[in-house]
């Protein structure tokens, strides 16, 4: 059998009083429209821009929690130092500053390239800390060093360094 | 008899299907090289964040053994350095349980600590005279490979993927010193070597007898 006449068999007859069969989809011939194809660039350059804004979003949080990882340790680093310098000699180190990028140990020795961002400053201050249940009294410094960046402060760590029995 | 072909019919021309490949090729080329870059700067990012992580990971490790310490035994630039960690015989001598000793070993990119370890059966009868003191001014290190030989060492990795690490010490003498830095390079993967600077010190800071 011919596949015309095939297909014609195939096909559903109608009968009077039917509706009418609706007319076959079709293609519009005219493409895309101006309008249709600036959408599509809009809508593909706001995903575009709104996956490199999130990449880059991340990327700032990553160096910002770095960052901070660092103006820990620089700031640990300084504490414990300090921790090991005569009792007496501590309270000259209030008012202590190390400018952004421009740290170095106690010694003398320059921090890497790697802690370029982070400054550190110190205060000393005279404290006693009481336990009135034990009716004792200690005398002693709470040193605080804080690590900042330019836009301020990082890290702040403190403790508190007793004085030395007589 | 059809008539011309409407141009909106007729598909594209050679011409502009061209055109609109370079156009594709422009912006695909664009994007792919805008996101790589992106991709690398992540990951080199990501390798630069580990090798700190490790290194602040080496520098609390580090401390748990420094802070405690009573002095650096020993320093030797191409073996590592030995820590007096106390004086539990109260001897004022450094005894060989007494010290840890921390090999540099840049080949395997590690940093170990090494203790000697006596069986816990035995008892301090059979200890006491093992446990001999280490002079002053001995090879400590070669103490330390001698129990090994033994089998009476514990060796455990301190700090991962490190390069270099180099002690810095402001007296002459090591044993002299309350305070010394570390100077610990850490590999970053793709990314250069991560160089951290460790100021570590001693409070109780004492030499021995």
């Amino acid at each position: 059998m011919p596949r015309r006449a095939r297909q014609l068999r195939s096909q559903p007859r109608t009968q009077p009083g039917d509706r009418p069969a609706r007319p076959a989809l079709r293609r519009r011939p005219g493409g895309f429209t101006l309008v249709e194809a600036l959408v599509a660039a809009t809508v593909l350059g706001v995903v575009v821009l709104a996956v490199l804004s999130s990449v880059s979003t991340a990327h700032t949080m990553s160096f910002e929690g770095q960052k901070r990882v660092l103006a820990a340790m620089a700031a640990d680093d300084l504490l414990l130092e300090l921790s090991t310098l005569e009792y007496a000699d501590l309270a000259a180190r209030d008012g202590f500053e190390q400018p952004v990028g421009e740290m170095a140990t106690l010694d003398g020795e320059a921090y890497p390239e790697t802690f370029w961002s982070i400054g550190r400053s110190v205060s000393v201050e005279a404290q006693s800390v009481s336990e009135p249940a034990l009716g004792v009294t200690v005398t002693g410094v709470l040193v605080t060093v804080t690590a900042s960046d330019e836009r301020g402060p990082l890290v702040s760590l403190a403790a508190f360094i007793p004085e030395p029995a007589p | 008899m059809s008539g011309p072909t409407p141009s909106s019919a007729r598909g594209l021309t050679m011409l502009e299907l061209l055109l609109a490949i370079v156009v594709t090729s422009f912006v695909g080329l664009a994007l792919s090289t805008a996101l790589t870059a992106t991709a690398r700067g992540m990951t080199g990012a990501g390798d630069a964040r580990s090798a700190l992580q490790r290194a602040h990971a080496a520098y609390v490790r580090l401390r748990a053994y420094t802070d405690p310490a009573l002095c650096v035994f020993q320093h030797d630039p191409e073996r590592g350095f030995v820590v007096w960690l106390d004086d539990s015989r109260y001897s004022g001598t450094v005894n060989l349980t007494e010290i840890r000793v921390f090999w540099v070993k840049p080949a395997e990119g590690v940093v170990t600590v090494e203790r000697v370890d006596f069986p816990d059966e035995w008892p301090e009868e059979i200890v006491g005279p093992l446990d001999t003191v280490v002079p002053t001014g001995s090879d400590a290190f070669t103490a330390m490979l001698d129990q090994r030989a033994l089998g009476n060492t514990t060796e455990e990795v301190l700090v991962d993927g490190a390069e270099q690490l180099e002690l810095i010490f402001s007296t002459p003498d090591p044993l002299d010193a309350a305070r010394f830095q570390a100077r610990l390079t850490m590999d970053a993967g793709t990314e250069d070597a991560q160089p951290v600077l460790m100021a570590l010190g001693m409070r109780a800071h004492q030499k021995p007898r």
